[in-house]
């Protein structure tokens, strides 16, 4: 892939300690200050808790968890009377739903600083690599020295919703 | 989506979750239970001519308990027998409540599917809507070596 393949795409940069996430603004519904998670009993340790979001229960997830990584250590997780769960600091970020799925299944992703904005070209697009052993990410980008991780929405999908 | 259900709130230590008050679904308060003194994840029995039905314990996060400060027990129709849930409170939602459908994330834990199939924002937390047919899957399994 070269730059001269690429429209401008806008796009954000969601950090985590895994690496920073780069994901079209178009898959993102918001971004939202950290707020008190509902536990989610019997859940894989990735799903952090549910958050009330819009009238709607959206289910909230650490990437770095899901790729086998340690949780995002400025952001610890504290259990909150009440049997509810809160992270201090980092901002959740809301995904509309995936490809194929139904149009009620939100869900957030854990970022471990304010997402960013970033308008993507061929000027800025230095290079692009296969990922290097995690199913999660379908490919790392290089933009103005800085590493990207391009999510693989199917296998993310696949994840999610088994 | 508002729902025509009437709904249980069901309070395990300090969490809530919503059952709905269908056909099928029999409260009983503790007292008209027998204890069961195993000490395991059934809490009591509740005597129904020559069968006896488990009432299972589960903590806030739904894994089994032996404790004693549950108060009424939930009983979900199930085959062979019924199965029922012990809880800290069970009360009755009186006002309409809109449940919104939810999809919990991750494997579903039970060969039933996922315990969960709705939530209810209420003041703006999330209560979680159980799914009849798998929460009582859930507690068969959990009571099946009583």
């Amino acid at each position: 892939m070269t730059g001269t393949e690429l429209g401008a795409l806008h796009a954000l940069e969601v950090p985590t300690t895994a690496g920073s996430l780069l994901v079209p603004s178009a898959c993102i519904a918001e971004v939202v200050p950290i707020c008190p998670l509902v536990a989610q009993p019997l859940s894989p340790p990735w799903v952090l808790g549910i958050m009330a979001w819009r009238s709607r229960a959206v289910p909230v997830v650490s990437l770095e968890v899901m790729m086998g990584r340690a949780p995002t250590t400025d952001a610890s997780l504290t259990d909150m009377k009440g049997g509810r769960r809160q992270r201090r600091g980092g901002k959740i970020t809301v995904f509309y739903p995936l490809p194929a799925r139904s149009p009620w299944e939100f869900f957030g992703v854990l970022a471990s600083a304010e997402p960013q904005t970033r308008i993507v070209d061929g000027t800025v697009l230095t290079g692009a690599e296969a990922s290097a052993g995690n199913a999660l990410v379908a490919m790392t980008v290089r933009i103005d020295d800085s590493v990207f991780l391009i999510p693989d929405l199917g296998a993310l999908s696949a994840m999610l919703y088994p | 989506m508002v729902s025509d259900n009437q709904y249980l709130l069901i309070n395990l230590g300090d969490a809530s979750f919503l059952l709905a008050s269908g056909r099928g679904v029999i409260v009983e308060p503790r007292e008209r239970l027998a204890p069961d003194q195993h000490g395991g994840a059934v809490c009591a029995w509740r005597l129904a001519g020559t069968h006896r039905w488990p009432a299972i314990g589960l903590d806030r996060n739904l894994r089994a308990r032996s404790l004693d400060s549950w108060q009424r027990a939930v009983f979900l129709e199930t085959g062979p027998h019924p199965v029922g849930l012990a809880a800290d409170d069970v009360q009755i939602v009186t006002h309409p409540v809109e449940v919104e459908r939810f999809t919990p994330t991750g494997p579903a834990p039970t060969p039933s599917g996922h315990l969960f199939s709705g939530a209810w924002i209420n003041e703006g937390q999330v209560v979680l809507r159980f799914e009849p047919g798998a929460l009582a899957a859930f507690l068969c399994g959990l009571g099946a070596h009583a």
